[in-house]
């Protein structure tokens, strides 16, 4: 799976070389207008990191959650845009297995108007793994016009795997567009059926719907 | 080929096909025509396999063995292929990775080495051409963001790569303009061959104007009540499916 990503077009952060406050909060900032995409990396099981758009930029940051990194990853990233007319891109993935544990603890902070965020958190999970999502779009009065998306979808491969996933709004601002969502469950049964009226074997299938599911993340980081 | 006999199905203990006889020979094309609500997605559904079907009675025997033994899967590698009416949506698989998977399955089952990528994208792009489909076809989502004619064809390009023995297609010409129905009829009988015999499930006489049946049977409130060569085609456009009882 991770060959498929292309992390050369991306700035990677790598969050270990950050100092973080008495608080133990990570800082971000960005003023630059054009850019390329940021790839969030960490070693760490606990991060706290805050992300601040102090321009009018377009902005995308991508990180995932994988079989190859540890056992428990505990994060929770606060992105405020600060400035009129800011785009932000926030895209997660994971792929659990065994006994991994991961919880993505996301705040979308629309403090100015006419800023557009959409936030896609998607992953899959195996054996006995398990994953929270929190995502809160939270919009202050003054931001009008805004217009924000989230979800978060997850697919569950073994009866055992857990996923729980609460998104929310909270809005002060009555011209805004903000929607949410979240999706939980096996892969789709009559995808399944069609797969195997063309002879292919429970395993193929699986890595085929898989891969399908996170096709939508993989055009986006090649 | 295929042999059914006295075959009994019921869904939700609701009796759908009864005393339900087929005989399909190498090569042959039979067509099974009938009303809505006939049986005839029924019948394709008990074929395919699908676990919502009962089959209360009755066997089924595909080319020397015995079908209700079988798999799903089992059934597609023996050489049975299946034309959806609606063919199913799957975003984000190509339908290039996706008949991979099936060839890869089929080497597997036939006991020959796996076909390289490069082996697949040139049989597949062969079909597309012989099939006249745009040169790009097989980058496309499997079934998604089509129109109902080339989700018809895509389901013709499966059957032309995985060359199966018996295609049973189900109401391929449904939902089709007339100019459709004629490309899914000229790709299907470039599909024709001496060792393949095909089904064809239809409502409507139209798809046969250009397909010629061998074979051709009226299924009604679950059974066969006719059967005859293609001038029965010629007698239901006349008079319906009234006159069978």
């Amino acid at each position: 799976m991770i060959n498929l990503i292309k992390p050369e077009q991306f700035e990677i952060y790598n969050l270990d070389w950050l100092k973080p406050d008495p608080e133990g909060w990570l800082r971000l900032d960005f003023a630059q207008a054009s850019r390329r995409p940021v790839w969030l990396q960490t070693q760490q099981s606990k991060i706290k990191l805050e992300v601040n758009l102090q321009q009018a930029i377009d902005i995308k940051f991508f990180w995932c959650q994988l079989i190859e990194t540890q056992k428990t990853q505990n994060l929770q990233i606060v992105f405020n845009l600060k400035h009129p007319n800011c785009r932000l891109g926030i895209y997660n993935f994971y792929y659990l297995v065994q006994q991994q544990q991961v919880s993505n603890q996301l705040k979308i902070n629309h403090w100015q108007p006419n800023c557009q965020s959409y936030t896609l958190s998607k992953g899959v999970l195996q054996d006995q793994a398990q994953a929270w999502f929190s995502g809160k779009i939270f919009v202050d009065p003054q931001a009008h016009q805004t217009d924000a998306k989230l979800a978060n979808h997850t697919i569950l491969l073994s009866d055992e795997a857990k996923m729980e996933s609460k998104p929310e709004l909270e809005i002060f601002c009555d011209d805004v567009k903000c929607t949410h969502g979240a999706t939980i469950g096996s892969l789709d049964k009559q995808q399944e059926f069609y797969l195997q009226t063309r002879g292919i074997s429970k395993e193929a299938r699986e890595e085929l719907l898989v891969l399908g599911f996170l096709q939508e993340f993989i055009n986006l980081t090649s | 080929m295929l042999f059914i006999n006295t075959l009994k199905v019921s869904v939700n203990q609701k009796l759908i096909l009864h005393n339900l006889n087929l005989t399909v020979l190498p090569g042959q094309i039979h067509a099974i025509m009938g009303p809505n609500g006939a049986g005839k997605s029924t019948l394709t559904a008990v074929l395919a396999g699908n676990d919502n079907y009962q089959v209360e009675a009755g066997e089924i025997w595909f080319a020397g063995q015995n079908l209700l033994d079988m798999e799903v899967e089992e059934r597609a590698l023996a050489g049975l292929f299946i034309g959806f009416q609606n063919p199913i949506e799957i975003p984000g698989v190509t339908l290039v990775n996706f008949l991979k998977a099936a060839l890869e399955a089929k080497a597997k089952a036939n006991h020959q080495p796996l076909p390289s990528t490069a082996e697949i994208l040139g049989l597949i792009k062969q079909k597309i051409e012989f099939l006249g489909l745009p040169s790009d076809f097989y980058k496309r989502y499997v079934n998604a963001n089509l129109s109902g004619g080339q989700k018809k064809l895509s389901e013709l390009l499966q059957m032309a790569v995985l060359e199966p023995k018996l295609a049973i297609l189900d109401e391929i010409d449904s939902g089709l303009d007339i100019d459709s129905v004629k490309l899914v009829a000229t790709n299907l009988n470039k599909l024709r061959a001496p060792d393949r015999s095909i089904i064809l499930i239809t409502h409507y006489q139209r798809i046969l104007n250009f397909v010629k049946p061998d074979f051709v049977h009226v299924l009604k409130h679950g059974t066969i009540v006719a059967s005859g060569g293609p001038e029965l085609v010629a007698q239901i456009e006349a008079k319906g499916y009234d006159q069978f009882n």
